[in-house]
């Protein structure tokens, strides 16, 4: 059996950075506080043997309240199913904040396993003055102390061979942890000696640690753990609890006795500067967390990042889109008119093509996002919006997963873990998925682009579509402050949680992990292209184009064969056969499977001012949001003339027409589908991530109900209101 | 008895006694709020809350309504 | 029934079935990385697990 070594740490540590260049494996890191929110596991070769590494989330102390701190209890008690028992543990500590960091290493002591102690930012704690004798804190932790600097891979050799004699059986020195008083150790005793006498009912060895946490955290995780498996242990606790603090709290004699024992330690082998180094990172807080420069400077951010999005990754989306086109106009002319192409020329190279177009734009806007990520701009973040979200019943803690939500609304799902109360993590989850995601960008960008004029605004400075594009993004955020206010005022009422957030050392964002997280993105996002917008695009043009009838295609015909017969001229001839051929090609998708039921669900979405095309390409994109690019693509092109096919998808929606023949598309179309996708659930993963995480069908359910009725009313709305204003006259 | 909230941007304080009870309570003195530590509020968010406090050598931010629980001397 | 026919059969049979795949495990909680996020849960990599 392989070695487990766990890896353990306060957030912001450099924990995750740290695993990467032990392992090789590649995974992603961030810079807020709770970012390692999956356990990851990597192998490393040591002394010739295989060990396996497990990545905690980074927590701050063993006294579980949270689900990623009961995580991290459970596999270093070797509780946690699929988790091998731990044979080490390597801790990673900041040498620029040691007092702190070294209140989880002096729990860790508790356990009893083989401790490693890796020393990280020692650059930082260089520059700063700050003057480590690792000999001595070796000496007075009794685990060994290796100095690193994850970034830049220094020291990892050495970590190695600590980890290597660590595992292989190398005399770890004895050295006492923190001192209790008396009467807490004699009833950590009593307690142990209880639980694992023959007749309770847990049925295995109950560790020290995990005694000493039952006694000491009144209402936390393992007491609640150990007395659903137990009754009776719950009765006795509070005698017990009374008895070990003499009246006084638990938690503060814990605290008082460990930070006594850091104090002694960083004493004897730690040497400050006596005044407070003012740091770059103190300069950047002052002007970042400004009150006024601060909302300000959040404001500019975005702002250019919308701006982005459109100026530089414009001229490489036509590029892609003219690739298209010439792939599609050369497929058409290869293959024999028939099923076939119509398949691969309006269904694939129409829908998926149509989708590819905007991997340029994806990748610009994770880029940003990656950024900000990492350079420890999100804490901050969660700083300045605190008081809002503390009037909606939620702390500033849940703008974290909302401000991830703006790549991908599952990573913001699995980022509310260090949420400790399940009715404040419940209600972040639920309006999380409103954030305008990295899926919602193609959607808003083809109708921007296409109905939106591009003209300056404020004295040029700014461009149109890029506002617009700002103001969608803002549709999210705007709904979801009065959203989480009801959820927490209705079926999740509770108290406002406590904020209680550590605001990290800015760092330069690392190019390796910013350019790693963009090109998984980009990857993600074409392979999703390739298998599942693929799939569902095929079958939508199945739908669309069976049964085919032969009697229209005969009726069709018997018509062009009137048009030949008419002695026109030629170009006559020509013109009136074209308009035929879209007439024979509209009356087969109306009549087609998908037509039928679009006609049947067309009352439902005509007061958004949407036809059955919309409204079908809308229920088919239920898979993932992105998918209604692709649906419409097939849809449109399948109804008009095949040779317009390279054309792009743009210039088709311009040109379509009601029924009456008058323009789909307006402005307020435009703007209600944008709308209606800002805001809707439509997105089969993100709603098995919910019911993963809440462990329940009923969240997901709820979710997708108040999404999509509370599109389908701003939908109505703004298409009902902008007519009004008289933005659909066509100019 | 003064409490942190009561500080301004600039001012110290050196904890005294630590009010209430349960998980606010325990993460506040996990996080390094304990008696005899040193404290220095660096500013206050935007809307005059939450605050952001040097202690034990980095910056936590915290809320009044939890600021008014750290006691000073 | 063309060859046409055929092949245009077997590509929608294909994707209909994939599709129908992927619900599936979507009802039973497993994202299968078709979400496009750059923290796919199906994709850590858990060890396996042994008798205890």
């Amino acid at each position: 059996m392989p070695t487990t070594i766990a890896v353990i740490g306060n957030p912001n540590v450099g924990k995750t950075t740290l695993f990467n260049a032990l392992t090789g494996l590649s995974q992603v890191t961030g810079n807020y506080p709770g970012v390692t929110v999956e356990r990851k596991v990597g192998t490393l070769r040591i002394n010739g043997t295989t060990a396996h590494l497990v990545d905690l989330p980074g927590t701050y102390s063993l006294a579980a309240r949270s689900p990623d701190e009961m995580i991290v209890v459970d596999v270093l008690l070797s509780q946690q199913a699929g988790e091998d028992p731990i044979d080490a543990v390597l801790a990673v500590v900041d040498a620029t904040n040691l007092d702190r960091n070294l209140y989880l290493v002096s729990q860790l002591k508790e356990l009893g396993k083989p401790l490693v102690v890796a020393l990280n930012m020692c650059d930082l704690a260089d520059k700063r003055q700050i003057k480590i004798d690792t000999d001595v804190l070796s000496r007075e932790l009794g685990a060994p102390v290796v100095r690193i600097c994850a970034n830049k891979r220094i020291g990892i050799d050495a970590l190695n061979a600590a980890l290597a004699a660590a595992t292989h059986g190398a005399p770890t020195v004895h050295v006492n942890g923190p001192e209790f008083p008396e009467a807490l150790t004699r009833e950590v005793d009593a307690l142990e000696a209880r639980l694992n006498h023959g007749d309770h009912g847990l049925g295995r060895h109950v560790q020290r640690l995990e005694v000493f946490r039952l006694l000491v955290d009144r209402g936390g995780y393992v007491e609640a753990r150990l007395s659903q498996a137990d009754k009776d242990i719950a009765g006795s606790l509070d005698e017990s609890r009374a008895r070990a603090g003499a009246g006084a709290s638990l938690a503060a004699i814990e605290a008082r006795s460990r930070y006594a024992w850091i104090r002694q330690i960083v004493a004897a082998g730690v040497r400050k500067p006596t005044t407070r180094v003012t740091t770059v990172s103190d300069k950047l807080d002052a002007v970042i967390t400004h009150p006024l420069l601060g909302t300000f400077i959040f404001a500019l951010i975005m702002t250019i990042v919308f701006q982005a999005i459109f100026s530089w990754a414009g001229p490489l989306m036509d590029l892609v889109d003219a690739a298209f086109g010439a792939i599609g106009e050369s497929v058409s002319a290869m293959l024999p008119e028939g099923m076939l192409q119509s398949l691969v020329v309006d269904g694939i190279i129409a829908g998926v093509g149509n989708v590819i177009i905007f991997l340029p734009q994806i990748m610009v806007l994770m880029f940003f996002i990656a950024i900000l990520e990492d350079c420890g701009y999100m804490a901050r973040a969660a700083f300045l919006m605190d008081k809002l979200l503390s009037r909606c019943g939620l702390s500033g803690q849940s703008f974290i997963p909302m401000l991830s939500s703006f790549a991908c609304a599952i990573p913001g799902v699995m980022a509310t873990r260090p949420i400790g109360n399940r009715r404040d993590r419940i209600t972040t989850i639920l309006v999380a998925p409103l954030m305008s995601c990295s899926a919602r960008l193609p959607v808003y960008t083809l109708m921007i682009t296409a109905f939106i004029p591009d003209t300056k605004v404020i004295g040029g400075w700014l461009n149109l579509q890029g506002l617009v594009l700002t103001g969608m993004y803002s549709v999210g955020i705007a709904v979801a402050i009065p959203v989480a206010w009801t959820l927490k005022r209705t079926i999740l009422k509770g108290e406002t949680p406590p904020f209680l957030l550590e605001l990290p050392t800015y760092k330069l964002p690392q190019w390796g992990t910013v350019l790693r997280k963009v090109l998984r993105q980009g990857k993600e996002f074409i392979v999703r292209a390739g298998t599942i917008i693929f799939a569902v695009i095929v079958v939508v043009w199945a739908l669309s184009y069976f049964p085919h009838s032969d009697e229209i295609t005969a009726m069709f015909e018997a018509e062009r064969a009137k048009v030949a017969a008419s002695g026109m001229s030629e170009e006559e001839q020509s013109i009136a056969i074209s308009e035929i051929d879209a007439e024979e090609s509209g009356a087969h998708l109306r009549n087609s499977y998908f037509g039928r039921m679009g006609l049947a669900i067309e009352p439902l979405v005509r007061p958004l001012g949407w036809d059955w095309r919309i409204g079908m390409a809308t229920i088919a994109s239920f898979p993932a949001r992105e998918v209604v690019i692709a649906t419409l693509g097939t849809i449109f092109y399948l109804g008009s003339d095949v040779d317009e096919t390279s054309d792009s998808l743009k210039t088709v929606l311009h040109e379509s027409t009601r029924a009456d023949g008058s323009k789909l598309f307006n402005i307020p179309v435009a703007l209600s589908i944008m709308v209606f996708f800002a805001l809707c659930c439509q997105c089969g993963a993100t709603l098995a991530v919910i019911r993963r995480e809440t462990q329940s069908n009923a969240w997901p359910v709820f979710a997708f109900g108040y999404m999509t009725a509370l599109a389908y009313v701003a939908a109505l709305f703004t298409y009902q209101f902008t007519t009004w204003l008289g933005w659909g006259v066509v100019t | 008895m003064p409490t942190l909230n009561q500080l301004k941007p600039g001012q110290t304080g050196i904890v005294s006694a630590l009010r209430g009870d349960g998980a606010i309570h325990q993460r506040l003195q996990e996080m390094g709020i304990i008696e005899g530590a040193s404290l220095e509020v660096i500013r206050m968010a935007p809307l005059g809350d939450p605050m952001e406090i040097l202690v034990q050598g980095y910056h936590l931010s915290l809320r009044k309504s939890e600021a008014a629980l750290v006691e000073l001397a | 029934m063309s060859v046409e026919g055929v092949i245009v059969g077997l590509i929608v049979g294909a994707c209909a079935l994939y599709l129908g795949r992927h619900a599936y495990r979507m009802l039973m909680g497993k994202p299968g990385g078709a979400c496009g996020c750059s923290d796919c849960p199906s994709k850590t990599v858990t060890p396996k697990t042994k008798g205890t």
